[in-house]
């Protein structure tokens, strides 16, 4: 059964998507009119080179309460166990390592305050490599945001119920999904109880989803099964400090407000989650129409899979 | 690349400083 409070998705891998929490918020046919609809303020978020082609492209436009540089200038915030690439506190070691679970922590632990760097690779600042974070937590993030400015992450949660509200909406997360959050999106994390994951920092290009090959047109992590969410925003007028990492530190600095106040926004870079249970190990082997297989154009890719043809029942494929 | 560990995740306790430990005492295969 769904929840009557259950956040909603748009479903798509790197979709253009078009979503807002309030009627009117997204103005039609143009990005950045002179004056935007119900007075929010228009903002370009870049997960891309400006000039990058088209199919590398990413960026998003949003549409919120109040500017995101409406804030005071950022100081080191003292947490002493995150870092980035270059990782050079220690030589490359060629020995089997294996740790025991992070303790609990018995004092109230927030998602940022419980996040500790393992090691990684390559370096942030040249954008190639990634980092390998383990976090704990037994609180909710409160009146705190956090983003990467370093790299996008890839999140999989552990133990626990998480829900990270983010900028561009709320996704819910629990064992056997995975989230990704795009560098600069900021979000904060609430829990129910105590929660423990593991996070992977893409320095380099964004993820994306892998050719099939022979597997066909269907099969391992299908497109649609990502899921984005949907627009949501918070109203709130009170301090909030925004933590980022940004080479390889914690920075922070304090808002006179949420800045999770997206009215609106459209475009192909946002979170988004993905349940692995949806997983497919291989394409479902399946046979085209007739017309397909007598007509197609596309070469027919070979399989000696069991249930899979590599020419049609009836005889030699015919070429058109 | 290689992975590089952190000076933390090197000098933890949480470290599984006994994990070569089980990969001792297999029976060798026979060939003969």
């Amino acid at each position: 059964m769904t929840r009557s409070n259950a956040p909603a998705y748009q479903t798509g891998f790197a979709n253009h998507f078009a979503t807002e929490a309030v009627e009117g918020a997204l103005p039609v046919g143009r990005n950045s009119p002179q004056r935007p609809l119900l007075g929010l303020y228009a903002e370009q978020l870049s997960g891309a080179a400006f000039t990058a082609p088209r199919d590398h492209n990413l960026r998003s436009w949003l549409y919120r309460l109040r500017p995101s540089a409406q804030h005071g200038p950022y100081a080191p915030f003292a947490q002493g166990r995150v870092r980035s690439g270059p990782f050079t506190e220690t030589p490359p070691n060629p020995n089997r390592m294996r740790w025991d679970p992070l303790t609990m922590p018995d004092q109230p632990t927030d998602w940022v305050e419980g996040l500790t760097t393992y090691g990684g690779n390559g370096d942030a600042d040249s954008g190639a490599g990634v980092g390998i974070h383990l976090y704990v937590a037994n609180r909710s993030m409160v009146d705190r945001v956090f983003y990467s400015a370093d790299g996008e992450l890839l999140i999989v949660p552990q133990q626990g119920s998480h829900r990270f509200v983010t900028e561009m909406g709320v996704i819910e997360a629990a064992p056997g999904h995975v989230v990704v959050i795009p560098r600069g999106v900021r979000f904060r994390v609430e829990v129910d109880g105590e929660v423990r994951g593991y996070v992977c920092e893409n320095y380099g290009s964004p993820f994306r989803l892998p050719d099939l090959g022979p597997i066909g047109s269907n099969g391992l992590a299908n497109p649609r099964d990502f899921e984005t969410p949907v627009a949501w925003f918070e109203d709130v007028d009170r301090p909030t400090e925004c933590v980022q990492k940004y080479g390889g530190l914690l920075w922070a600095t304090t808002f006179d407000h949420s800045p999770l106040d997206v009215v609106g926004w459209h475009g192909n870079y946002a979170p988004y989650r993905y349940d692995t249970a949806r997983f497919n190990t291989a394409g479902t082997a399946q046979r085209r129409p007739t017309s397909s297989r007598t007509r197609s154009r596309t070469p027919w890719p070979s399989c000696s899979r069991r249930g899979c043809r590599s020419a049609p029942r009836s005889g030699p494929r015919k070429r058109p | 690349m290689p992975i590089r560990t952190t000076v933390w995740a090197e000098k933890t306790p949480l470290m599984q400083l006994d994990y070569d430990d089980c990969w001792t005492g297999f029976e060798k295969g026979k060939v003969g």
